[in-house]
């Protein structure tokens, strides 16, 4: 569904993200992790459209986002880590303002289901400015899912959000996937991505670094005496494990 | 030991914001707005200095310069000046505004305000770092008076200094009063009674000074003798009296030479210690309101920053004013499911204007000013009609030239958001035809009913003068002409306006905070040069062929035709407008987010 291929975004001498390739199918959930400064926000804001890649090419349903960007972005949803709403469009509103521009004809319908689902009931005619951020995050994930779409992009979904919301975002996420969506997971709580992501992709100065399920990084080579859990293998993959690293002047 | 930590963060803030300024000048839109910028303050501001002292020519009429102006009407600057003051100082007693009375930035909340400081040393950092602004402000208005001698630049720099320095002391002494007064709940407005008391029978002073010499006033025979009466009246009597802390202000810039200066400055520097030992004993807990400001004005920077739209900070305030837990569901229309995206961005914008600017309230009281305009018209007061006509035509001018730069209903709005609407799936024509829409209709409403009003009324009077000749029939066609051209002509100056944001998304200003120095302003003279020029260029076409059909028109049949000139000028500038869209909504899709900086 989603395919990155030699992917690079630059910023005029700086090199965010160098010959990214990946790919994330139906009812995949894949953790794209790394530290910071790693180029996790650059890629995933060059596969929604938000910014254009440097160099390589990015295809969502098989449409390349930069030829042909309106096919592309009709199957997409991107939840940014920090919710993005009009302030002076209600909840409702928001609903049917994106409702029309994906042209979802049972609006209505799927925007009560929506605003049960993530519980938001009693809020429709609030403005953004009225609502708390966990709230708001819930508005744009509801903004994002009205048009069921087939590929969804989440960074930093749990931000803000209190335990009751923390599990019910999972829970939405897990269900997207189950339902065939192909889903990326960008985030720094290693045990969110453990626990809800089928596959892991993690990148490191803009470079791939390891891909594959928790059990196939376990099983390479030079993760293997990492460890079974996530953050180790993190932070051996990217050079960052001190537990690991050598006594000054001990390898001389 | 704390001012020395004070003036250390001063200095290192000042030193490292001009190392990002010059920094900034590696992008070449930075040069090119440095360097209009710097030729704009050369020619404006230090060009007259450097001519006159550099090469001598002091005419007569180089001598009228501002400085000379300023000396030969010292005494009805004075007088004028300080009922100016005057007024100032009741306004902010009487409407002490929303803004808390110290601001702060979030990382001088975050440090400053858990130190181990005082309320007193808060203040005197607050008051150093305005400083800065002050000195900036007096030397810059020293130079625009273009001061005759070395002398009278430091009496005028000084006295400058001093007049802004006290009045952002009593500011800041107002708003904390009346602050302290909101802490102290009902019974502290009770310690109000004595300013009330002042500010009160100061007014009635003046009212029943002004009303008893109105006569004299009104009977004087040119504007120099009202200005001498006024001068009078404001330094003599009780009248006098209660201006004079006003006066004795504005004596020390206004000093003609160094002994009326040294004369003047002590009751300066007396009104400015009483000023700043009233605002360091104020109890005000101005921490809470601070921090608050701080935050709001942070959130904003990084809204744009990450490509956000600006919050609205006080939006919980006016609800919880207007006593309404949820705001008005009222739309502009039903938003139907399907259809063509450009309905759904129109939408929002009128959602938005609305709700952001009581749009409903000007339409409410429109067909009260059609009525009153068509009463008027019927009236036996001939000029009635004919004001109404002027005021119309007026409103019509500014709706048409200036509401294409106020009205940000479009693009330039949602620039800060920008992220979001590159997620929609929308090419970028239509989403720049639904970002125009909103302001193109409701400016063109505005200016189409102002021009029917307008002709109304002009249709009404008896026209005099070379006007006489016109008959009802070419009162109207001069009204359809502008109904035709004005609807091109507003739309035209959007398309340009929102060209510019999106070619030039750097240099629009996104929302209300704007980047500041000399390439900043450097950058807004040419955008406004380049929309000045760009209109004009549009608008030739247009106006050449509609001007040679008319030509062609009259040599055949001696008839001065306007209709079909106008109608093909409207017409020319929709398609340039229609032309200008497709190209800027495929330029719009290849926005780099990244393009768009957040300003300091």
């Amino acid at each position: 569904m989603i395919e990155v291929r030699e992917l690079s975004k630059s910023y005029d001498k700086f090199t965010a993200v160098d010959r990214l390739s990946f790919s994330v199918g139906p009812s995949e959930v894949v953790g794209l992790i790394g530290p910071n400064g790693a180029g996790k926000t650059s890629t995933l804001r060059c596969i929604v459209g938000i910014q254009a890649p440097s160099k390589g090419t990015i295809a969502v349903g098989g449409h390349d986002t930069v030829k042909n960007p309106v096919e592309a972005k009709r199957l997409l949803a991107f939840m940014a880590d920090e919710p993005q709403l009009f302030e002076y469009l209600t909840v409702m509103e928001h609903l049917r303002l994106v409702s029309r521009l994906y042209q979802v004809r049972e609006v209505e319908e799927r925007a009560k289901a929506l605003i049960h689902e993530l519980q938001l009931t009693g809020k429709e005619n609030s403005l953004p400015a009225e609502l708390s951020r966990g709230m708001k995050q819930k508005v744009a994930i509801a903004c994002g899912l009205i048009h069921d779409p087939q590929a969804i992009i989440f960074d930093e979904p749990l931000t803000g959000l209190d335990p009751l919301g923390i599990r019910h975002m999972k829970e939405t996420i897990v269900k997207r996937g189950r339902a065939g969506a192909a889903v990326i997971v960008s985030s720094h709580l290693l045990h969110l991505v453990e626990e809800i992501c089928t596959r892991i992709v993690i990148i490191d100065r803009g470079v791939k670094v390891a891909d594959g399920t928790l059990d196939e990084l376990r099983a390479r080579p030079d993760l293997a005496a990492a460890g079974s859990n996530l953050e180790s293998i993190f932070l051996t993959a990217t050079g960052r494990d001190d537990s690991r690293a050598e006594p000054a002047g001990g390898s001389q | 030991m704390v001012a020395r930590a004070f003036v250390y963060l001063s200095w290192c803030s000042f030193r490292n914001r001009l190392r990002v300024r010059l920094r900034r000048l590696k992008q070449p839109r930075y040069v090119i707005g440095l360097v209009f910028g710097l030729i704009y303050m050369w020619w404006f501001v230090f060009q007259p200095l450097f001519f006159r002292s550099s090469f001598g020519r002091s005419s007569p009429d180089a001598n009228a310069d501002a400085a000379s102006i300023v000396t030969r009407y010292s005494g009805q600057i004075l007088a004028i000046g300080s009922v100016v003051l005057f007024l100032f100082a009741a306004l902010a007693w009487l409407w002490p505004g929303k803004r808390p009375a110290l601001t702060f930035t979030r990382p001088e909340v975050q440090f400053l305000f858990q130190a181990p400081l005082t309320r007193r040393q808060l203040v005197h950092y607050r008051l150093i770092r305005s400083q800065a602004g002050t000195i900036f402000s007096s030397v810059i208005m020293t130079l625009l008076s273009r001061p005759g001698s070395l002398m009278s630049g430091w009496i005028t720099t000084v006295g400058l200094w001093l007049v802004f320095s006290i009045i952002s002391l009593h500011g800041i002494g107002v708003s904390l009063h009346h602050q302290s007064l909101r802490q102290a709940g009902r019974h502290g407005f009770r310690r109000l009674w004595l300013a009330w008391t002042l500010l009160g029978g100061s007014i009635v002073v003046l009212l029943v000074t002004n009303a008893m010499n109105a006569t004299a006033l009104a009977s004087a025979a040119t504007p120099r003798d009202a200005l001498s009466e006024v001068y009078r009246l404001a330094t003599t009597g009780a009248a006098g009296v209660v201006l004079w802390p006003y006066r004795a202000m504005l004596q020390v810039p206004l000093a003609p030479d160094a002994a009326a200066f040294l004369m003047a400055l002590p009751f300066g520097l007396l009104i400015l210690v009483a000023n700043y030992i009233w605002v360091v004993r104020s109890d005000a807990s101005f921490e809470e309101a601070s921090a608050a400001r701080a935050e709001e004005v942070a959130t904003a920077l990084a809204a744009i920053k990450e490509g956000r739209r600006l919050p609205k900070p006080d939006a919980k305030k006016k609800r919880r004013w207007f006593g309404r837990s949820t705001p008005s569901t009222i739309t502009p229309f039903q938003l139907a499911p399907v259809g063509r995206p450009e309905v759904a961005i129109f939408w929002k914008n009128l959602i938005m204007t609305s709700r952001r600017f009581s749009l409903k309230t000007l339409l409410q009281i429109s067909p009260f000013i059609i009525g009153v305009a068509i009463g008027a018209a019927s009236s036996d007061n001939p000029s009635w009609p004919a004001i109404t006509s002027v005021i119309c035509m007026v409103l019509l001018g500014l709706t048409i030239m200036l509401g294409p730069q106020t009205a940000r209903n479009d693009l330039r709005q949602d620039l800060s958001q920008l992220a979001v609407l590159k997620t929609w799936p929308i090419s970028g024509q239509a989403l720049l035809r639904g970002e125009l829409a909103a302001p193109a209709i409701v400016l063109t409403s505005f200016a189409w009913l102002f021009t029917i009003v307008g002709a109304v009324m002009f249709m009404s009077i008896q026209s005099k003068g070379e006007l006489r000749s016109l008959t009802m029939l070419d009162k109207a066609s001069y009204g359809l002409a502008v109904m035709m051209v004005s609807p091109g002509l507003i739309l035209g100056q959007l398309v340009i306006q929102n060209g510019l944001a999106i070619m030039f998304p750097a240099w629009v200003a996104a929302g209300s905070v704007h980047a500041r120095g000399v390439e900043a302003t450097g950058q807004r003279l040419l955008m406004l040069a380049a929309n000045f020029i760009t209109i004009v260029l549009s608008l030739l076409p247009g106006a050449i062929v509609g001007g040679l059909l008319a030509l062609l028109i009259y040599w055949q049949t001696g008839v001065v035709v306007v209709l079909l000139p106008a109608l093909i000028l409207g017409l020319f500038m929709l398609a340039e407008c229609w032309l200008a869209i497709e190209g800027l909504g495929r330029l719009l899709e290849r926005t780099d987010v990244s393009a768009i900086d957040a300003t300091e």
